[in-house]
């Protein structure tokens, strides 16, 4: 089992090239054992690579990932025992059935829950002979996942597990997901642009952007130092210019609207927000709080510079 | 090898289409001879080739269409990830497909093949391979072949799809590797080297399939999902492994082709001059035959680049040396002069090309001129210019004729002929260089059925003629051809040498089971006298060490010895235990080449384990020139 005093998921200034392309530069992140750590990005941000790089698929052009402590490209197949995953793009053998991927598991893997398989794939209605490239996408995902859990792995990584379900494979997907958290303490690392799903289950999240990590923290606290803030803000005798009043709160993207400013900090505190509601010129201000998509939207789809702003205010 | 055989199973299950396929295949070789209407043995043999061919075909593309599919393209598309993120080898992975593959392949071709076996067809191997039978180790040989094909296919698939600026390299470095392995190869058979030819090829597949398999593996051990770092692998992992492959192949064709006296194996000959030091040494040498110009007096040698075997000619006076060198081993051919007067000399390029390989080649006394005989047309060049002077048919055949140089432009001919009454018939004929003609002198002699083997005197105007099939011996006239004598009786069970000795007289040594005599003929051709000799082993007759002291070559290599005798006082000495004579007093394939009295030639002895010996009878002085002296 997983040594507590080991993050079974770590990366060290990973830097993936394609050619002259850079996909992920310098990436340094540590997930801690039974945590849930959602890596968002946009598409082409490098999400997919580093998963790779974390399997042992893919070889950096600089820097390690680590899996239970040891280099995952060079102890692949001993960590491999202990992963389950399920890929982007469900890439088992397609004339295979899912009977038949079990049974291949099975001979694989050191320990292999043939029947829990065959439970979970009824569960999820798929059906146990029909070959896999002959499924839906969304049974695809299924079967990817009953074989992912089949070993009972210590980690489960994800690679945008949800991409082109349905709401009901999403939901079925979701539950799998919590039942073996629930009862196993699994790590799982997943990519995902499903936010609002994976909301209630992550404990940390990490950004990524044009290949940079620009935001890796445990969601609580990230959810709590991320308001919206909205104010009338009019200029009066004792203000005669605007701009200034938001430097407390580390503004990551400003917008102004007509009826006044429409803000997202990312260091948002009570007693701050007390002071800032009692400054000349600023009326009807109220700040709420904001989901883990608006948080993304406002950190990963601005321009790079206010990104590393509100990394900065992360740290 | 859980990994292994788990995928290996799988790739089976996946593609077990193909049987069927095969199954279906195997229909045709039964099929067609009944569309062509052909019944019986005809029919069969149809059958037999139609199966093999369909067979052979089946399970030879299949290999190629797995080398092609199985890897590449789930690399190329990361669909190998599903492989990859199982706790399974990177040589599982490509191993289990290979054998996948290997057994798909295997078992198709059987399938196909079954039907027709059921109704008696049978491998044709005997018309496949007239000449040579299965090697032992086939089912491995058809096993590696398959792998290699698995291999290759697998390569290209990769380069092809990684469509990365690698290529580039990689097309130079194929052609870099030809020009590599050609350069290797092509002067092997100039050497006479077929077999370490041969040999540097096996290797070279051997290692070539060995590297072609660990860069099929490394493609995907370090490549994984990621096609271009799979072909950088691959062609890292290649090309050293073909480099390493040509310098290993280039190395040893090297290390053949520099062999030198002291590499002869047992058996090699020695062929002395008749005059002066050198030899022509001949044997195998790292594989290879190799004829070397040896001087016995310093150690200095060169190596003659003979053509099939053939040995350099000498002129009388030993200074001189020629011979013919091919083109790869064929032609056209140039004659090579070596000076061995001269000690910086090595050998010369003459100018003097020959559409074929002649089957004579004799030599001027001083070597300034040559005779060859190609396909029965006599020619003699001028060497010093590399000029032709003067050609003329004289036979249907090459292998009728032989002769010798009177003076620099004159040639004298003896050409053999059979007749409609089974007869052997001599003819003497003369070239002249100068007035560019062809003359008959004389001959029309008969002799029995048979080779007839020709010695000359020193002169020319006597010759020894000795029919092999009833070992008779004559002396006839060397310019008219006629029987001056008949020598040592009627045929019998004797065996006999003979020559001529430096005064004139004759010497023949003759041997039947009971006992061997040495009897010796006045120029004239009548006895003189009748030496006997101690033992009835098989004689050889050597040269004179002083005038009139023969060495006598007595019983077999292992267990022989030599014999000094002196045909005057009639004292037959033992000379040297366990030593056999090098030179011959008379040299059948040559005139004028036997040893000049006392000359190096006649003190050069071979030893039982084939090691040559310089004993100089008079001082008693003994060196080895090759080899251990291994003294009683």
């Amino acid at each position: 089992m997983t040594d507590p005093a080991v993050s079974p998921i770590r990366m060290e200034a990973v830097t993936i090239r394609y050619g002259r392309a850079l996909a992920c530069q310098n990436v340094t992140l540590s997930v801690a054992s039974g945590s849930v750590y959602a890596l968002l990005g946009r598409n082409g941000a490098g999400k997919s690579s580093l998963v790779r790089c974390l399997l042992g698929e893919q070889r950096p052009a600089a820097g390690r990932a680590f899996l239970f402590g040891a280099d995952s490209w060079k102890t692949r197949r001993r960590a491999m025992a202990r992963v389950g995953i399920v890929p982007e793009e469900p890439d088992a053998p397609p004339a295979m059935s899912a009977r038949q991927l079990s049974e291949f598991c099975r001979r694989v893997y050191p320990s292999w829950d043939a029947a829990g398989v065959s439970a979970r794939l009824e569960r999820f209605g798929v059906p146990a002979k029909t070959p896999f490239g002959r499924l839906s996408k969304g049974q695809k995902g299924q079967v990817m996942l009953a074989l992912a859990l089949g070993h009972s792995p210590e980690v489960l990584v994800l690679d945008d597990p949800t991409l082109g379900l349905d709401v009901v494979a999403r939901g079925v997907l979701y539950e799998e997901i919590v039942g073996d958290l629930a009862d196993r303490g699994t790590t799982v690392f997943l990519t995902t642009h499903d936010l609002a799903g994976f909301e209630a289950i992550a404990t940390h999240v990490g950004i990524l952007k044009e290949g940079r990590l620009i935001l890796d923290e445990e969601i609580e606290r990230l959810k709590s130092r991320f308001r919206r803030i909205r104010y009338a803000s009019r200029l009066t005798e004792t203000r005669t210019e605007f701009g200034t009043e938001l430097d407390a709160f580390e503004a990551a993207r400003v917008r102004v609207r007509g009826w006044g400013i429409d803000a997202v900090v990312s260091n948002f505190s009570e007693a701050a927000f007390d002071r800032f509601r009692s400054l000349d010129g600023v009326e009807d201000a109220s700040a709420e709080a904001l989901s883990l998509e608006e948080i993304f939207l406002a950190v990963a789809g601005e321009t790079p510079e206010k990104a590393d702003e509100a990394k900065g205010a992360g740290r | 090898m859980r990994g292994f055989l788990a995928i290996a199973r799988r790739e089976i299950a996946e593609r077990r289409a193909v049987l069927s396929a095969a199954a279906f295949a195997g229909l045709v070789p039964l099929a067609i001879p009944v569309a062509r209407g052909l019944t019986g043995a005809g029919a069969s043999e149809v059958r037999s080739w139609v199966a093999l061919i369909v067979s052979a075909a089946f399970g030879l593309g299949l290999m190629v269409a797995f080398g092609l599919s199985t890897l590449a393209p789930p690399i190329a598309s990361r669909r190998i990830a599903f492989d990859f993120g199982r706790p399974v080898s990177a040589f599982a992975i490509w191993g289990g497909r290979l054998a996948a593959a290997c057994v798909l392949a295997i078992v198709s071709a059987l399938i196909v093949w079954v039907p027709a076996g059921i109704v008696g067809a049978a491998v044709p191997w005997r018309d496949l391979f007239p000449s040579t039978s299965l090697p032992p180790l086939w089912p491995l040989i058809l096993l590696a072949g398959l792998c290699a094909i698995f291999a290759a296919c697998h390569a290209m698939s990769v380069i092809f799809r990684s469509r990365s600026t690698w290529i580039v390299a990689d097309a130079a470095l194929l052609v870099a590797t030809w020009l590599g392995i050609s350069a290797a190869l092509s002067n092997l058979p100039s050497f006479l080297a077929h077999e370490p030819r041969v040999l540097a090829m096996r290797a070279f597949a051997l290692l070539l399939l060995t590297g072609v398999l660990v860069a099929g593996y490394a493609s995907v051990a370090f490549g994984r999902t990621d096609i271009n770092a799979a072909h950088r692998a691959l062609s890292l992992l290649l090309w050293i492994a073909v480099g390493a492959a040509l310098l290993a192949v280039n190395a040893y064709a090297l290390w053949v082709m520099a062999a030198s006296p002291a590499d002869l194996k047992k058996g090699f000959w020695a062929s002395p001059a008749p005059a002066g030091s050198w030899t022509i040494i001949e044997g195998r040498a790292r594989r290879a035959h190799a004829t070397f110009l040896y001087d016995t007096a310093s150690g200095r040698f060169r190596r003659a680049r003979v053509v099939d075997w053939n040995r350099p000619a000498f002129s009388a006076d030993g200074r001189r040396a020629v011979w013919v060198e091919g083109r790869d081993g064929g032609g056209p051919f140039e004659v090579m002069e070596l000076a061995l007067d001269d000690p910086k000399s090595n050998p010369a390029r003459t100018r003097v090309f020959l559409p074929s390989y002649p089957a004579l080649l004799v030599l001027s006394h001083d070597g300034s001129r040559l005779a060859t005989v190609e396909n029965g047309v006599l020619s003699i060049h001028d060497l010093t210019r590399g000029k032709t002077l003067a050609s003329a048919r004289v036979a249907e055949r090459s292998g009728e004729v032989t002769g010798f140089f009177l003076g620099d432009d004159r040639f004298r001919v003896y050409r053999q002929t059979d007749t409609e009454r089974k007869t052997r018939r001599l003819d003497v004929l003369e070239l002249d260089a100068a007035s560019k003609t062809l003359a008959k002198k004389g001959g029309g002699s008969e002799f029995s059925d048979g080779w007839l083997l020709l010695a000359a005197n020193a002169t020319g105007d006597r010759l020894l003629v000795i029919q092999t099939r009833s070992r008779q011996t004559w002396l006839i006239g060397g310019r008219t051809g006629a029987v001056l004598q008949k020598l040592a009786g009627e045929a019998s069970e004797a065996r006999r040498s003979a020559g001529f000795l430096s005064d004139g007289r004759i010497v023949v040594a003759e041997r039947s089971p009971q006992a061997a005599r040495l009897r010796i003929y006045l120029p004239s051709g009548d006895e003189e006298e009748s030496i006997p000799l101690p033992s009835a082993r098989p004689i050889v007759l050597g040269g004179e060490v002083a005038a009139g002291r023969l060495v006598l070559g007595v019983g077999e290599e292992r267990d022989g010895w030599s014999n000094l005798v002196d045909v005057d006082s009639r004292v037959v000495g033992t000379m040297a235990d366990r030593l056999r004579p090098a030179a011959r007093l008379a040299s059948f394939w040559q005139f004028h080449d036997g040893p000049e009295v006392g000359s190096d030639a006649t003190k050069l002895f071979y030893a039982p384990d084939r090691s040559l010996i310089h004993l100089d009878p008079t001082t008693g002085e003994r060196r080895v020139i090759l080899g251990k002296d291994l003294r009683p």
